[in-house]
């Protein structure tokens, strides 16, 4: 007989095939790149160096929380920020399409699937001392909306509305300010 | 070669194929390690798949936010599935829904899959779902995905209509304690207690328990129609994320309650004089449970496998039927990206069901304990043809089933995003409804007739029965569906979906030889493919935000079903339900008021129009109102006031076909909440 017959055999191949797969995949592996998606999570990460937030905001005292409310659950771009911590504290992201999960968290990035209604999950949380974070275009011109991420030829850029930070007693170094594309005062 | 090898060999290939052909990944990178300036000059790729959320899909989808349940006051999931276009919802009575895509609405509707944190929750052998046993804790919900259309190719069989994919939320999310309470006129009294907490640093769970008390409904005279029932659930998931890759979820739940509900049955004329109707009260238990398991690996970028497995067991000890159905399921998927423009998901599953039956005089089964097995495969590829802008999607489901055998589910979509606001889709889709073994053995003893009496014309008594039959093959569709999603703006966006669906060897009686018994003569009919038919409609949904502090939320459906019979069948009473059972017309709109001080107010007001035809009945229309006002005194501390079927002290919405149960009328309803959440 040519081929092996019986179902053990199958499944055994089928899981042999399954234990080379990472394997041929670490052979291939070429010059690191960021997606659109992990560049914005990294700039998120990144910001906390430059954001000074009120004491009281943090609710667990080793860790920030980085909510991000998309609606799309299979995004894993985020997972470049586990097991990363920043200042001394762990970095905690949580994602959820319910901006009630978010409250307690000190960034809120709301990601271009959430777009629809995202006014109102602004509207929600306008008395925390969030940072807000988005790609939606123009997001920096709605109320409660600070930072505007955008992608021009391939490259990230971001506009910062000062005055709305401020307002949720939020202060932005002058560090962050200069590599802006624009600020709001 | 036997169907497990096929499947296997089919799925070795294919992970070969895919282990050699990935494309490099970027996972080492630490970000920590890429300082801003460096990060704004860095050149960044985009993957067209990569953030889409399901919203974007080729298809007509709808999604019931937590958000949406919550204010919309609904005590249970299938009323919160009226603010959905294009699905059909009426009660029954107090404990039974009907629940429909797109026609051929009933308490079996037979056509529509769902799913409950990816576990299949329709009953194939009694061809539905039981709703009354679909509860949870609506606040741990995260959202409700509801899909018309065919959708067999990614989530499985009798997705013939649609599919409703019920999400609960990650224990992640759900932290702290919860503790609702309430009660009313028809809500006797329901509580929940939920408390989510971490068992390590990458472990997180949660357990809940719920109870609830459910009054009865009336007859067209405002008398009790004794369907008053309770219900008990108590679960516990468990999430844990010990790698930067692996991800488990556990979960296991387990419900117990019981139902008042009123039979209309028949005697056999060789058993008793006539009249041979007699109604007759019974007290169904429902209990059940299930175990659910899921091992999700994360290979690369858009690339992973899922593993999954379940077992889950439903018990009723219904007057005409007592029954008890076993069922461990197993499936592995995996998703991988193909050169840059194309995202695969494939996947192969296997179902082993047991059934096991106690025959009554009306409702009799050969074989009292049997079982079933289902293999299936799909393929599901996405291949991007200009970049964020047009999308080519191929997908086939490939099953083998015990009674028809091979069945190919193929679709093929195409979306068109021209920019971020405004997209464009259209699809063609085939899907099955196979008949299961509880199809090809019935035997139903519904109905005795008196001598010369219409429509007995003989002058002996006259008995009818249906029997199952297996000639039975797949009920099919053929669809065709177009559809657009534009944000106008921020502030106002519109989904709209047309379709076209056209059926072919759908399921009805055709008479069999009569014969005679001692004292009577007895009318079989026997099921048969004999009709066909087509149906068309237009579904939208429209979200207007005029304020930050007011939003509104439309839904409008149209659909007009046409069905001719074939072959020898003379079943009008069928065809006409196939024909008449769907509204022509649904609106439904809701509205959300933030009145500050913690206060909201949201109103639903629903209309539909009449069903103009249900086993030679017809339903009226109507238009209802529900409200709820809530206020958040403290952060965690919420009290709200419901108030449901405003218009009406009572109105019927619908009535059984195939279990005579007899049906009631939906009543005015309040009731009073307090929900605590600590976190």
């Amino acid at each position: 007989m040519l081929i092996p017959s019986g179902r053990p055999v199958i499944i055994l191949l089928f899981l042999t095939a399954l234990l080379f797969c990472p394997l041929t995949r670490q052979l291939s592996q070429a010059s690191p790149q960021l997606t659109e998606s992990q560049a914005k999570a990294v700039f998120v990460y990144n910001t906390i160096r430059y954001v000074t937030w009120p004491k009281t905001v943090f609710k667990l005292e080793d860790a920030i929380e980085v909510g991000v409310l998309t609606k799309a659950s299979n995004d894993d771009s985020w997972d470049i920020l586990k097991n990363k911590s920043i200042l001394g504290r762990k970095v905690i992201v949580r994602k959820s399409s319910d901006i009630d999960d978010l409250r307690s968290c000190q960034i809120i990035y709301i990601d271009t699937t959430a777009r629809k209604d995202f006014v109102r999950s602004l509207h929600a949380i306008r008395q925390e001392s969030i940072l807000t974070i988005s790609d939606i275009d123009n997001f920096h011109m709605y109320e409660g909306g600070m930072i505007t991420l955008k992608v021009v030829n391939s490259r990230l850029n971001f506009t910062v509305n000062l005055a709305t930070a401020r307002k949720s007693a939020l202060d932005i170094s002058s560090h962050l300010l200069k590599l802006a594309h624009e600020v709001l005062r | 070669m036997n169907v497990t090898r096929f499947i296997s060999l089919i799925s070795l290939s294919f992970s070969f194929i895919t282990c050699f052909i990935q494309p490099s990944s970027a996972e080492e990178i630490d970000p920590a390690t890429l300082p801003l300036e460096s990060l704004m000059d860095l050149k960044v790729t985009s993957v067209s798949k990569k953030s889409q959320s399901l919203t974007d899909a080729a298809a007509a989808i709808f999604v019931i936010t937590q958000e949406d349940i919550r204010r919309s006051g609904v005590t249970n999931i299938p009323d919160a599935l009226r603010m959905v276009p294009g699905i059909q919802v009426a009660r029954i009575d107090s404990s039974k829904w009907a629940v429909s895509a797109r026609g051929f609405n009933g308490r079996f509707s037979n056509k529509l899959l769902v799913l409950k944190d990816g576990r299949s929750i329709y009953t194939p052998f009694f061809l539905g779902v039981y709703w009354e046993t679909q509860d949870t804790v609506l606040e741990d919900i995260d959202r409700i995905e509801v899909i018309r259309g065919p959708g067999a190719s990614l989530w499985g069989a009798n997705a013939v209509n649609g599919v409703i994919n019920i999400i609960t939320k990650s224990s992640e999310h759900t932290n702290g304690l919860l503790a609702s309470a309430g009660g009313g006129n028809y809500e006797k009294g329901f509580a929940t207690l939920r408390y989510g907490g971490q068992l390590s640093p990458s472990t997180t769970y949660r357990v809940y328990a719920k109870h609830l008390e459910r009054g009865h409904f009336v007859d067209a005279n405002g008398n009790d129609t004794n369907d008053a029932w309770h219900n008990s659930m108590a679960g516990v998931r468990m999430d844990s994320s010990p790698t930067a890759t692996d991800s488990f979820t556990l979960q296991g739940d387990y419900n117990s309650g019981k139902l008042n509900e009123t039979y209309k049955l028949y005697r056999l004329p060789a058993d008793s004089p006539p009249p041979y109707d007699f109604l007759t009260p019974g007290r169904t238990g429902i209990d059940g449970g299930d175990v659910f398991f899921r091992w999700q690996r994360k290979l690369a970028d858009s690339s992973s496998h899922t593993l999954q497995a379940y077992y889950d067991h439903d018990k009723r000890d219904m007057l005409i039927l007592p029954q008890t159905f076993d069922n461990i399921d197993i499936d592995f998927q995996h998703r991988f990206t193909l050169g840059t423009n194309q995202d695969i998901i494939w996947g192969a599953g296997y179902r082993y069901g047991s059934i096991k039956l106690l025959s009554s005089t009306t409702l009799d089964f050969p074989e009292q304990s049997t079982s079933t097995s289902l293999y299936s495969s799909f393929i599901h590829d996405e291949i991007s043809l200009i970049p964020n802008r047009l999308s080519l999607i191929f997908g086939a489901r490939l099953e083998h089933n015990d009674t028809t055998g091979f069945e190919l589910q193929p679709n093929g979509r195409l979306i068109w995003t021209p920019n971020q606001q405004t997209s464009l889709w259209t699809a063609v889709s085939r899907a099955v409804r196979t008949p299961t073994v509880g199809d090809q053995q019935i035997i139903y003893r519904y109905r005795s007739l008196p001598p010369a009496t219409p429509p007995n014309s003989l002058p002996i008594p006259l008995r009818l029965e249906i029997l199952g039959s297996t000639q039975l093959k797949s009920e099919e569709v053929i669809a065709y569906e177009l559809g657009s999603r534009s944000e106008i703006t921020t502030r106002l966006s519109i989904d709209v979906a047309l379709f076209y669906n056209d059926y072919r060897n759908l399921r009805v009686l055709k008479p069999g030889q009569p014969y005679a018994e001692t004292t009577n003569a007895v009318q079989p009919f026997i099921l048969s493919n004999d009709m066909h038919g087509y149906a068309y409609g237009a579904e939208a949904a429209l979200e207007l935000t005029p304020f930050d502090w007011w939003r509104l939320r439309g839904a409008y459906s149209f659909e007009k079903l046409f069905m001719y019979l074939d072959g020898t069948s003379i079943d009008q009473i069928n065809k006409g339900n196939a024909a008449g059972d769907t509204p022509r017309q649904q609106l439904s709109i809701r509205s959300g008021m933030d009145l500050g001080s913690g206060v909201n107010l949201d109103l639903w007001l629903r209309a539909v129009e009449r069903i103009d035809w249900i086993d030679s009945q017809s339903m009226p229309g109507y238009a209802t109102m529900d409200a709820r006002i809530s206020w958040k005194p403290y952060k965690d501390l919420e009290l709200s006031l419901v108030g449901q079927n405003l218009f009406h002290d009572h109105r019927p919405e619908f009535i059984p076909e195939y279990v005579n149960t007899v049906p009631s009328e939906i009543v005015r309803s309040y009731f009073a909440m307090v929900t605590w959440k600590l976190r």
